[in-house]
């Protein structure tokens, strides 16, 4: 019974869309469809919110168990849930009553402390490419080293010093226009192909999740 | 609202019937192979192989939420990986990034844990919603990995500049990893970084090569047709721009065709 229903609300919300963007909006029930579309999305709105409750309740139970339990990273689970309620009442705060003190401490949570972890965080990522580089660029085999020469290419050609080169080299084109031509080209027609693929199996996808043939999901057995 | 032009909707119904056709075919028993993927062939290997150092294993489904197609077919492999887990007795962690996918999959896990007969497997503690904020829910996912040193961590779903991050915190501690993304721009940092990566619509097929169902087996064959259909327009369009090109606007035969092929679109 359970999966019937799901399969059933499952089917006709995925049908919804799809009749929707495919009928013309002049046709009686292309008109309809597009004037019921808002709603819907309204509804769905409202059942992904009560998703999000659930997850923010399932974090605060997971992470006050830790701090009443006392289990190992009991501090972190704290820091946690002061920083989540301390974010939400002072930006709560500061819609309904702006004093100076709640736009200050909303301030110091989230531009002083949060966007600053989150810069650090990302500028990890400068690190982390050198060290994939290195990994990736090791010449093994005919094609890493094709790939070490089309990277040099392309990274040369980002800067002036590439052009120079070429110009000392006597080539018959600058790097620049040679990174253009590799990544408008070679790299645009490998991203197309990976993209027309990923569109038509999610289609595909899609499709199998309207019509409930996706097996060994939590659909699978009947509840 | 601009309505679709007339060639989308009948791209859609030539797509959705040869997807319908073959699904039909193979239920009806048309036997169906699959070439061998390397990266979900491994799934096993690497849940072995954590199992044998006494890890945990780590699965993520990257940034979308649950209305995202890619999303979904994370959390199918994610049912499969579960599953061997289970089989092995291993523990699995799960990391996600929205709350809509951390409750789905808090049930998938248990629900299987439980079909396996083992539901004391099942630790709600180890499926963390972590943020949807990108680099808080990176962060997140690397210091769980460090923490636990996870033996094998899988990367299925989408992801953004975050993909490294995860990749090279699993590379670091010697995990063995697998990445399955249709995020053309991450495929590189993953391929780098991981020992196999499925690229775009292999994380599609990835439940029906590891359930062989035949309805999903017979809807890959559909979407292999789809694909074959789609290459006719490209090529037949290339051919009809050239020539467009090269013979000028006084060929208003090859206008009146690219003009059909396209819906008006572009010309």
């Amino acid at each position: 019974m359970k999966r019937w229903i799901i399969s059933l609300f499952t089917f006709l919300s995925g049908f919804f869309y799809i009749l929707e963007f495919v009928l013309p909006s002049h046709t009686h029930m292309g008109k309809a469809l597009q004037e019921a579309k808002p709603h819907v999305g309204e509804a769905i709105m409202v059942i992904a919110a009560f998703a999000v409750g659930l997850g923010v309740i399932g974090v605060c139970r997971h992470h006050l168990r830790k701090l009443f339990l006392r289990q190992k990273g009991w501090h972190n689970s704290l820091a946690l849930l002061l920083s989540m309620f301390g974010m939400a009442l002072f930006k709560i705060w500061e819609k309904y009553d702006p004093p100076e003190l709640a736009t200050r401490l909303h301030d110091l949570l989230f531009l002083d402390l949060y966007n600053q972890l989150t810069i650090t965080v990302f500028s990890l990522l400068a690190f982390y490419v050198a060290s994939a580089a290195y990994r990736a660029f090791r010449v093994r085999s005919v094609d890493a080293g094709l790939m070490m020469i089309t990277a040099l290419v392309v990274m040369l050609g980002q800067i002036p010093l590439g052009d120079r080169l070429a110009e000392w080299l006597r080539l018959p084109w600058t790097l620049t226009e040679a990174r253009l031509w590799i990544m408008s080209v070679i790299n645009m027609a490998g991203q197309r192909v990976i993209l027309l693929g990923a569109y038509v199996g999610s289609l595909a996808f899609g499709i199998r999740v309207l019509l409930g043939l996706n097996r060994d999901t939590i659909l699978e057995k009947d509840g | 609202m601009t309505d679709a032009p007339i060639q989308v909707l009948l791209l859609f119904l030539v797509l959705s019937v040869s997807l319908l056709l073959f699904i039909y075919l193979a239920r009806r028993g048309q036997r169906i192979e699959l070439r061998r993927i390397a990266g979900l062939e491994s799934m096993d290997e690497a849940v072995g192989r954590a199992t044998e150092l006494g890890r945990p294993v780590l699965f993520t489904t990257g940034l979308e939420p649950l209305n995202s197609v890619t999303t979904l077919a994370a959390i199918a492999a994610l049912t499969r990986v579960c599953r061997v887990c289970a089989k092995y007795n291993t523990r699995l962690i799960v990391t996600l990034a929205e709350a809509d996918v951390y409750t789905l999959v808090k049930d998938a896990c248990q629900q299987i844990c439980a079909e396996e007969g083992k539901p004391e497997l099942y630790r709600e503690e180890d499926i963390y919603f972590l943020s949807t904020m990108q680099f808080s829910y990176a962060s997140g996912t690397a210091g769980i990995m460090q923490r636990e040193q996870v033996g094998a961590a899988f990367f299925f779903g989408a992801f953004a500049a975050e993909s490294l991050i995860l990749s090279e915190a699993g590379n670091q501690i010697g995990a063995i990893q697998v990445a399955a993304t249709t995020s053309s721009y991450q495929i590189p940092f993953f391929v780098a970084s991981c020992d196999y990566t499925l690229i775009g619509e292999e994380l599609f097929a990835s439940s029906a090569y590891l359930t062989r169902d035949p309805s999903q087996l017979g809807s890959l064959l559909g979407q292999d047709l789809a694909k074959i259909a789609i290459l006719i327009l490209v090529v037949a369009g290339s051919t009809l721009a050239t020539l467009w090109s090269v013979l000028g606007p006084e060929a208003t035969w090859v206008e009146a065709l690219l003009s059909g092929l396209l819906g008006g679109v572009l010309l």
